[in-house]
């Protein structure tokens, strides 16, 4: 099987020769190819060259799209840095507050040249490897972009503090999301992958998950047209995944390191999918045992559980990370499915 | 009747009522004075609110949020009220707090900030991005003993090793204690030694221990010298 075969199959919850293995390595690319960061977030030819070095590295079984949010706040006008070890982080959001939302330009999908960094990324991916493994976009969910406009503090305080300007900000993100999403489908991303910490009751109160976010990403996800991927973005997601119950496209979700596969099965039903749930970000301070055993564990545990994909969760993994503990994903994978002595460790 | 007011003043912040918490401190301050409400009141309240936000795994951030923004109000009117908090009595002491170089994540740092001031600390804010010789010319300037530094990112985190490793290089280490705070921290502990730190604290709230430990440690190595 190839990888995109081994998705369709887990997507159906048909066997597969081994499970799917989703590892987060859109930064790692550049580590690969030595390429600046900076040129590598601005120049989607040399982000693609990065992930074909990532296929040829370690084969994983889905590539992703560009990571980096804040990217799209400055599609807004937000000002971005580039670092030399991480993605470009906001350093200053393009509005203080919602009454300043007048002033916002909403980025044209079609035309903007940020925005085409991320196009440009995704269609030379799939032009590329897409006959053989899935490409899939990162992107921010309607109730999650604000935050990249506004500030993290701001968002939170406008959702807590002024419901008027949380849904203003919302008319203007959901049809954006809407067009940025079917902008991204039709340079052949198979799926999307959205964190969405602004509908976690972790993150914000149950209340305003159940009147504001939540519904907001009811009405988003029903007009979008390829399946959609929830991701934990860091915050506990398991316990809270009744809250995203219903909500319309949504294939599966990426869990947090810590969430418990058993729970979020329970909550969600058999069909979405799970992945995870070793965290990405820490890998680099593992040993390869160690994250061997880690793989070992999620794939014991979900033995029986025809639509699970092993991976890691939480943002990227690190610049540092060994190769070895890179590898050790597919290798264990490949290893559990062979059974023996692996898989009785 | 002060426990039942206390109750009532958690249960609203968990409500995310920020008015009417804020409401019933000032309608407490009004009769008694907001030196005793922040010390009798809002002080306990929020020690009570921090050990749930560490235990209960169904607080969210924007609760704890509200409640430091029911901290800031009922601080801006004792302000307008002209009452002098922290009085001398009160005073904790200057501390240094900042986002560590290459973190722009603020909202931590600034309900650090606003607890922090709440209880008596004389608090200089360095904001997003710090470099480990600002953090520790400014807690030398000012005579603060403790330096927190904040980051989300475990890329950034990696940094605080850069201001420990400043501490140390003037000959600090001990007399000035280096606390570390965020996300990160708390998903993985063992990072507090990785990088250096001399403690950290679940939450905004539980920062407010971690100073006062960290500030006695200081000021004891200092003694035994």
């Amino acid at each position: 099987m190839n990888s995109m075969q081994r998705i369709m199959a887990t997507l159906q919850g048909k066997p597969a020769d081994r499970r799917a293995v989703s590892l987060t390595l859109p930064l790692y690319g550049a580590r690969l190819t030595g390429c600046d960061l900076s040129e590598y977030y601005t120049n989607p030819a040399a982000y693609a060259r990065g992930q074909s070095a990532v296929l040829a590295t370690f084969q994983p079984d889905i590539l992703f799209g560009p990571f980096s949010l804040p990217l799209e706040g400055a599609a807004f006008g937000s000002h971005v840095r580039f670092f030399e070890n991480q993605p470009p982080n906001l350093e200053h959001p393009a509005i203080s507050s919602v009454s300043e939302i007048g002033q916002l330009i909403v980025p044209d999908v079609d035309s903007h040249p940020g925005l085409a960094y991320f196009r440009e990324a995704i269609r030379l991916m799939v032009s590329e490897h897409g006959h053989t493994v899935p490409v899939a976009s990162v992107a921010l969910s309607p109730i999650d972009l604000p935050a990249m406009i506004l500030g993290i503090e701001g968002w939170l305080q406008t959702l807590l503090f002024d419901e008027a300007g949380a849904k203003r900000m919302l008319e203007l993100t959901i049809p954006h999301f809407v067009r940025w999403m079917n902008a991204l489908f039709s340079e052949g991303a198979m799926f999307a992958v959205l964190p969405a910490g602004f509908a976690n009751p972790s993150i914000v109160t149950r209340e305003i998950a159940a009147e504001i976010t939540v519904p907001a990403m009811r009405e988003a996800l029903s007009e979008v047209t390829f399946p959609i991927f929830i991701h934990s973005a860091g915050s506990p997601l398991a316990r809270f995944l009744d809250s995203f119950a219903g909500l319309p496209n949504v294939a599966g979700f990426v869990l947090n390191g810590g969430d418990s596969f058993a729970e979020a099965r329970e909550k969600v039903g058999p069909e979405p999918i799970l992945v995870g749930n070793i965290d990405g970000p820490s890998l680099f301070t593992q040993k390869r045992e160690g994250v061997r055993a880690d793989c070992l564990a999620a794939l014991r545990d979900r033995r029986d559980d025809p639509r699970f994909v092993l991976g890691t969760c939480g943002s990227d993994i690190g610049f540092d990370t060994p190769r070895e503990n890179i590898d050790i994903f597919r290798e264990a994978a490949e290893a559990f499915a062979k059974g023996g002595s692996v898989q009785r460790q | 009747m002060v426990t039942g007011l206390k109750h009532e003043l958690l249960q609203r912040m968990l409500a995310g009522d920020r008015k009417s918490a804020t409401e019933l401190v000032e309608g407490w301050a009004n009769v008694h004075g907001y030196d005793r409400a922040v010390r009798e009141i809002l002080m306990p309240t929020l020690e009570l609110f921090g050990k749930k936000w560490a235990t209960s795994e169904d607080l969210s951030l924007a609760q704890g949020y509200i409640a430091g923004k029911v901290a800031e109000d009922v601080m801006e009117r004792a302000t307008s009220a002209q009452t002098s908090w922290p009085s001398a009595r009160e005073s904790k002491g200057p501390v240094v707090i900042g986002n560590i170089e290459d973190d722009c994540h603020s909202l931590g740092r600034k309900l650090v900030a606003i607890f922090l001031r709440t209880a008596g600390w004389q608090v200089y804010d360095l904001g997003n991005d710090v470099l480990p010789v600002e953090f520790v010319g400014k807690a030398v300037e000012v005579g603060a003993p403790v330096v927190a530094a904040s980051a989300m990112m475990y890329t950034t985190a990696m940094n605080i090793k850069k201001l420990r490793e400043e501490i140390d290089r003037r000959g600090l280490t001990g007399k000035m204690q280096l606390a570390v705070g965020g996300a990160v921290f708390v998903q993985r502990p063992t990072l507090v030694k990785e990088v250096g730190g001399d403690g950290t604290g679940r939450n905004a709230i539980g920062a407010l221990k971690l100073m006062t430990r960290l500030r006695d440690r200081a000021i004891s190595e200092e003694g035994a010298r």
